[in-house]
């Protein structure tokens, strides 16, 4: 472990078992912090980024090491967590394990055993890390064609959705304005485009990074005049039961712009707007 | 989406949960049109668990605002999460509904 740097965090209301634990990994030039409680222990988390994994004990008083480790995956879902159980608590080990714990290590402590999980475990860390030091760069694109039947639309909202979270495009922005945009879109090209005929297929391409999305939709239809679509804010139209998804897409988005025939759109949105 | 219905001897109140799009808005207009085709008239559709809604939505929402008018009676909106106001909004759609911020307040203006 000699090139493995990190800051492992352990946690456990016997001060014997933190010393110990701290004297094994800083003999492996693993730098360590102790906290004798889950409150302790949050607030290190807290104020501190620099926390690569955290090492708890599962039976402490107050806090469990199970509840710990709840509020650490709510703060920092990526931080590996493991769990110290005694003998004959298997079942809490998997209990932890199911509920989002890296790994597991049996009291009385195997040196040899500890010190690997608490390798393996900072590896991963310095590996996600750097994963996610790339995706500021990434450009995912995605591309469905699909028959035209609405009943697809909410799974394509929703494949999108996630790309865009994995991603980091903001979630609020997706939820409050590209998602009904893509729906209004979507619905445009399956029921007004190729009018509901399955044979027809509506293409879909979403290029997303953390900072845009790019979202163009493409139906075989005849098209249609998009200056000859009535105004839906004219008072004469209120009661116009249809025709405000066209109001919605360009509102809710920065840019639409159709294609000369109306049987493509594409739209964006930024990030920050 | 979940709609549930209680009803009282003059005024209707649907709680909608969840999301009005393409598929639940179907579902929508036939829980509505059988209180309206039972002579239901005045309706109060509460939207504090609705959380979304496109076009298709509000598509329905008017026909069903139009067919409660035309047999006298109302159909009028309260508890609009901010989402769905600003929809409103935007469409100006709230000239045409009324719209009021709880449940009670709805029920009092029949």
């Amino acid at each position: 472990m000699v090139n493995t740097s990190g800051n492992v965090l352990v946690v456990d209301d016997d001060k014997l078992i933190c010393n110990l634990l701290q004297d094994v990994l800083m003999r492996n030039n693993v730098s360590t912090m102790t906290a004798l409680n889950g409150e302790e222990a949050l607030s290190i988390i807290n104020s501190s980024h620099s926390i690569d994994m955290v090492l708890t004990d599962v039976n402490m008083p107050g806090m469990t090491g199970l509840t710990l480790m709840q509020r650490i995956k709510g703060i920092s879902p990526d931080l590996p967590v493991v769990v110290m159980t005694g003998f004959g608590t298997e079942q809490i080990a998997v209990k932890a394990l199911l509920a989002g714990a890296y790994n597991f290590c049996r009291k009385p402590f195997d040196i040899n055993e500890i010190t690997t999980i608490v390798k393996k475990g900072l590896d991963l860390r310095r590996n996600s890390m750097r994963e996610k030091e790339v995706i500021p760069f990434l450009k995912v694109q995605l591309h469905f064609e699909i028959p035209s039947d609405i009943g697809f639309v909410r799974s394509i909202v929703n494949h999108i959705q996630r790309e865009c979270g994995r991603l980091g495009f903001p979630e609020d922005v997706f939820l409050m304005r590209v998602k009904l945009a893509l729906d209004e879109a979507l619905a445009n090209a399956i029921k007004h485009g190729n009018k509901n005929d399955f044979s027809k297929a509506v293409g879909i391409k979403a290029e997303i990074s953390t900072k845009k999305i790019t979202i163009e939709i493409t139906d075989q239809g005849s098209g249609f005049d998009i200056s000859r679509v009535p105004d839906p804010l004219d008072p004469k139209n209120l009661l116009v039961e249809g025709g405000r998804g066209l109001l919605l897409m360009g509102l809710y988005m920065d840019s639409l712009e159709f294609n000369e025939n109306g049987t493509k759109v594409k739209m964006t949105k930024n990030a920050q707007s | 989406m979940e709609i549930t219905t209680r009803e009282n001897v003059e005024i209707s109140i649907v709680a909608l949960n969840g999301e009005l799009d393409n598929e639940s808005a179907e579902l929508l207009r036939e829980n509505v049109e059988q209180l309206i085709n039972e002579g239901k008239v005045n309706i109060i559709l509460n939207f504090e668990n609705l959380s979304y809604s496109n076009s298709a939505g509000l598509r329905e929402l008017i026909a069903l605002y139009k067919l409660a008018n035309s047999k006298g009676g109302d159909l009028k909106l309260c508890c609009l999460q901010a989402q769905i106001e600003d929809l409103f909004s935007f469409t100006n759609l709230k000239k045409i509904f009324s719209i009021y911020q709880d449940e009670n307040e709805a029920i009092a203006s029949f």
